[in-house]
């Protein structure tokens, strides 16, 4: 068996964006599709210890605005430097294509989850920086191998990536766990 | 590239086998609620979360799960939102009393007319009650049974008039530490407090704490129901810790009446009970207090499947 392409950009991301993998427009319905399945599944572990067929696909088509968000702000990063050396849409696949850290953690949470409950919710957390590390050297090689931006001007994009990305989940958390009354509370 | 393809289609097609045999496994439906003298004794969860919101099963999903897990009703209750209830008011159960969740829908006009035992099919269960977890920065609150959002801005006790105001009962959550700075003078005026709670598995001092507090609430309120509660996200089960509710009928009326009168006996995660020992002793006679029924291996089986399919995706091809 050979190894996949998004797990050898986790590996060496630098290299594999150099070469620029061939892949088409067609990866972003993909990996929304992908993305989709993946947390309706894991979530169905997580949350019942059982997957059915009515199960996941009610979880991906619920949950399915979470990898659209992502091609959202893909593209955002593409349109920031459009003098990159493939077409727009090959170069959101390309991003996309640096999902793995976050699938397997996604993954391993429902595993940790079904195996040890609510034991497994703060280690989780903790091991969410493995994650959060990879992406960002993925999102910099992707800027400067792909993009071909300067190393201050990968840095920044990288930064802003991120930050927009984590913005919109902070909105999303705000009205699901009532984050303004929390921030309140820790704050007295 | 043809070897990728058919790596690809052959991992797709474990996923599916597995949603599959998963689905052709799914055979549990929840019996109907047993009587207990003038009692129907309703097994609910007063304290779950659903998407949208930070729940991970949509409210149609999390009404089977609650049929899998033996529960006659469950309270979904996100923090300072009501959009379920909002966007599929005809997935929530009507209060016939007048408080309905929204103008009631067709759906749920004619859920209530069965669950009034009109029509003769009996009872559509389990029972979806809307709710809202209160959160504010001083404790959390379940406002059982309410129509529209609670502002969490309200001081303490007027918090709870208007959740009696809209026909609710209003139930303290994970009252201990940080989650409870409310004031004395909400004691008095609670309905129920959680004394199940998942927390004491994860906190050395939960049980202690959450006893204390309800023997608190029962010195000024001795009509204060004991509640258990799985505070589910999404970490199985649903319905981990319980409540037991004696009620006259299997409605949602017939649910928030008996916690007014404090007909409830809670039960945590190793089966301990709590509340009136005659009610406990009369649970214990009819033999349905029970724990969370578990999945089949055949069921871990193929999540595992599942799981395998989508590693081999993302790693191999």
């Amino acid at each position: 068996m050979v190894v996949s392409p998004e797990l050898r950009i986790l590996l060496n991301p630098r290299r594999v964006y150099a070469q620029a993998p061939a892949v088409g427009a067609s990866y972003i319905l993909y990996y929304v599709l992908f993305f989709s399945v993946l947390i309706g599944v894991a979530a169905s572990v997580s949350a019942t210890g059982r997957v059915t067929l009515a199960l996941v696909a009610s979880l991906a088509v619920s949950w399915m605005f979470v990898p659209l968000l992502h091609v959202l702000i893909a593209a955002a990063l593409v349109a920031s430097a459009p003098a990159g050396r493939v077409t727009s849409n090959r170069a959101i696949a390309l991003v996309l294509m640096g999902h793995a850290p976050w699938s397997l953690w996604v993954l391993l949470s429902s595993v940790m989850a079904a195996s040890f409950g609510f034991a497994a919710w703060r280690p989780m957390l903790f091991v969410a920086l493995v994650p959060i590390a990879l992406t960002f050297r993925i999102v910099h090689a992707f800027c400067l191998e792909v993009l071909q931006t300067s190393a201050r001007g990968a840095v920044m994009r990288t930064l802003v990536h991120q930050a927009l990305t984590w913005l919109v989940a902070a909105v999303y958390l705000e009205k699901a766990v009532g984050l303004v009354p929390r921030i309140y509370g820790w704050l007295s | 590239m043809a070897v990728v393809r058919a790596a690809r289609w052959l991992s797709w097609a474990l996923v599916a086998a597995a949603a599959a045999g998963g689905s052709l496994l799914d055979t549990a439906r929840a019996a109907d609620p047993k009587r207990v003298g003038p009692y129907h004794l309703i097994v609910a969860d007063f304290h779950v979360h659903a998407f949208p919101g930070d729940g991970a099963l949509p409210p149609w999903e999390l009404a089977r799960e609650a049929s899998r897990r033996g529960l006659h009703a469950i309270v979904v209750s996100n923090h300072n939102q009501m959009l379920a209830p909002k966007i599929m008011p005809g997935l929530f159960s009507a209060d016939e009393a007048g408080g309905a969740a929204h103008p009631p829908s067709r759906e749920a006009r004619r859920r209530t007319r069965r669950s009034l035992g009109e029509g003769g099919h009996g009872p559509r269960l389990p029972l979806l009650i809307p709710a809202q977890e209160v959160t504010t920065p001083r404790f959390h609150l379940v406002a059982v049974g309410i129509t529209s959002t609670i502002d969490w801005r309200l001081p303490d006790v007027e918090m709870i008039d208007a959740i009696h105001a809209q026909g609710g009962v209003a139930v303290a959550a994970h009252p201990v530490g940080r989650y409870w700075r409310g004031s004395d003078a909400m004691l008095a005026r609670l309905d129920g407090a959680e004394v199940a709670h998942p927390l004491t598995e994860s906190l050395a001092s939960g049980r202690d704490e959450l006893s204390a507090f309800f023997t608190r609430v029962h010195a000024v309120n001795p009509g204060v129901a004991p509640i258990g509660s799985s505070d589910f996200h999404m970490i199985a089960p649903l319905g981990l810790c319980r409540t037991y509710v004696f009620a006259e009928s299997v409605t949602v009326t017939g649910v928030l009446d008996a916690i007014r009168a404090g007909r409830t006996v809670a039960e945590d995660k190793q089966g301990a009970l709590y509340g009136d020992p005659t009610l406990i002793q009369t649970l214990n006679q009819s033999g349905a207090a029970a724990m969370v029924p578990p999945n089949s291996r055949w069921v871990w089986v193929s999540a595992a499947m599942a799981l395998i399919g989508l590693l081999a995706l993302i790693t191999r091809v």
